[in-house]
């Protein structure tokens, strides 16, 4: 690919990503703006400036594709600006991911999930940021464990770890620190 | 045939990257806009690059522009309401030349609005981003001169210097004395400053459908106020905030008494005269008199 037409692939995804990350909830559809979802989606976010973490079965083979294809750095999770990891999630790792300082709360990672596959109702409801007056209910289809460690990590906002769920279809849903999770019982 | 193939590989567009800045710089704006907007309210530091304009003539809003901007958008730049004016004039020639997006001045008709101090009258719509250039992102500059120690107010939230400073305000002047950059509290969290736009657009950020980003190019911060977000100016119980007063006065070309006025003294008669700040809506007001008539 020609550097101007991955320039051009690049701004339309990031504004679908920059759709998601402001109306948290909503599935923005990447259609035939990228065939590789997830590997387009860090080209628009990662390069030499940041660290990334892969969690997961293939963690090894896809970090060193994406520090080829990125020249971002692999650090550990404590360290990585970006964490990605399959859809079933990362567990309890999650509560050593990067939430930040009261002083530079944007220093938070962003973890990223892929091949999720999500739903339109779900048993939490969203409120915040983003989100019209009376919260929206969906299931961002990433473990119901992993969505209440979210809320946990997230409820000293402006602490916290911010959420791009890459779906399968090719499609994105975000989940910024600013929503409120409530249900799930 | 040669000579126009020539003019068109030196034309702005493909002497420089799409967009101008680099895929590097757009990059580094982008993850911060990206935590800006999951941060409302808060501002985010970033490596502000050099530009073709000076620090302080909009470099923060032309650098936001160009790293969300894509070739299907629709582009509106106004200047203290108007599209016209030098700085509007010279941020739209210099995008169009770097991206080759249509330009309009019609507010519906934009998918992106690039503002210096004012918001359209007419309400934004999901579809559509304003980006305003920020001369002075700290609200809380006035009362501490320190960036170590407003940052740690931020932090903690200790906002009681800004609240006492209003008081203050009120007991010596009988007013808050705050025209434009009116401090506004964002998700119930930050205290930010909404650029000076006039105390008549401070509502138009409540809730709003559209995406709104700020950025301060020469203090090197972007933040974000996401659609559907509770903004609303300090103000005490007892002394609500209030916005402009045009009670009596009506703009002189299209006769609307509900639109924000620009007051013009005219300098042989000294005369008040009043005006529509925004250009667009003045014109369509005019228009639709005149399909009336």
């Amino acid at each position: 690919m020609g550097s101007e037409a991955r320039a051009v692939m690049n701004q339309e995804i990031f504004r679908k990503l920059m759709g998601a990350m402001s109306r948290p909830g909503r599935l923005f559809r990447l259609g035939t703006v990228c065939k590789e979802p997830l590997m387009d989606i860090l080209n628009v976010l990662l390069d030499h400036e940041v660290g990334f973490c892969v969690t997961g079965a293939d963690s090894d083979t896809l970090g060193r594709l994406i520090n080829a294809e990125t020249g971002a750095k692999a650090v550990d999770i404590s360290q990585a600006d970006y964490v990605i990891t399959p859809a079933e999630g990362i567990g309890d790792e999650l509560f050593r991911a990067k939430m930040g300082s009261l002083e530079y709360p944007d220093k938070g990672a962003t973890i990223i999930y892929y091949g999720a596959k999500p739903a339109e109702n779900g048993k939490f409801i969203f409120a915040g940021p983003g989100v019209p007056d009376g919260g929206i209910s969906f299931d961002p289809g990433i473990p119901d464990d992993e969505i209440k460690k979210l809320a946990e990590i997230n409820s000293g906002f402006p602490l916290g770890v911010d959420a791009v769920i890459v779906c399968e279809k090719p499609a994105l849903i975000c989940m910024p620190r600013s929503l409120k999770i409530t249900g799930g019982k | 045939m040669k000579k126009n193939k020539r003019a068109e590989k030196n034309s702005g567009q493909n002497r420089y990257n799409f967009a101008f800045l680099d895929e590097n710089a757009k990059r580094e704006i982008r993850r911060k806009t990206l935590k800006a907007i999951a941060i409302p309210g808060y501002q985010v530091p970033f490596g502000s690059r050099e530009m073709p304009i000076a620090r302080g003539w909009g470099t923060g809003g032309l650098q936001v522009t160009l790293s969300v901007i894509g070739k299907k958008d629709v582009l509106k730049v106004i200047d203290q309401g108007s599209d016209d004016s030098v700085n509007a004039v010279n941020i739209k020639r210099f995008i169009k030349k770097v991206t080759d997006v249509e330009i309009t001045n019609d507010s519906l008709r934009a998918t992106l609005i690039q503002t210096r101090h004012r918001i359209p009258e007419i309400p934004l719509t999901q579809e559509q981003i304003i980006i305003f250039q920020v001369p002075f992102p700290e609200p809380l500059r006035t009362v501490e001169p320190s960036e170590a120690e407003t940052r740690r107010m931020h932090a903690e939230a200790d906002y009681s210097r800004m609240w006492l400073y209003l008081y203050e305000d009120i007991v010596k002047c009988g007013e808050i004395s705050i025209g434009a950059r009116y401090p506004v509290y964002v998700n119930n969290r930050y205290i930010m400053d909404p650029s000076p736009i006039p105390r008549w657009d401070i509502e138009k950020l409540d809730n709003s459908e559209c995406l709104n980003l700020f950025c301060a190019g020469r203090e090197k911060r972007i933040y974000a106020i996401p659609p559907h977000t509770s903004v609303k100016p300090l103000e005490f119980e007892d002394f609500k905030f209030r916005v402009e007063n045009f009670e009596g006065k009506k703009c002189e070309i299209c006769g609307c008494e509900s639109s924000f006025l620009d007051e013009v003294m005219d300098g042989s008669t000294g005369a008040r005269r009043y005006f529509c700040s925004d250009s667009d809506y003045c014109e369509k007001q005019t228009a639709r008199k005149g399909n009336k008539q």
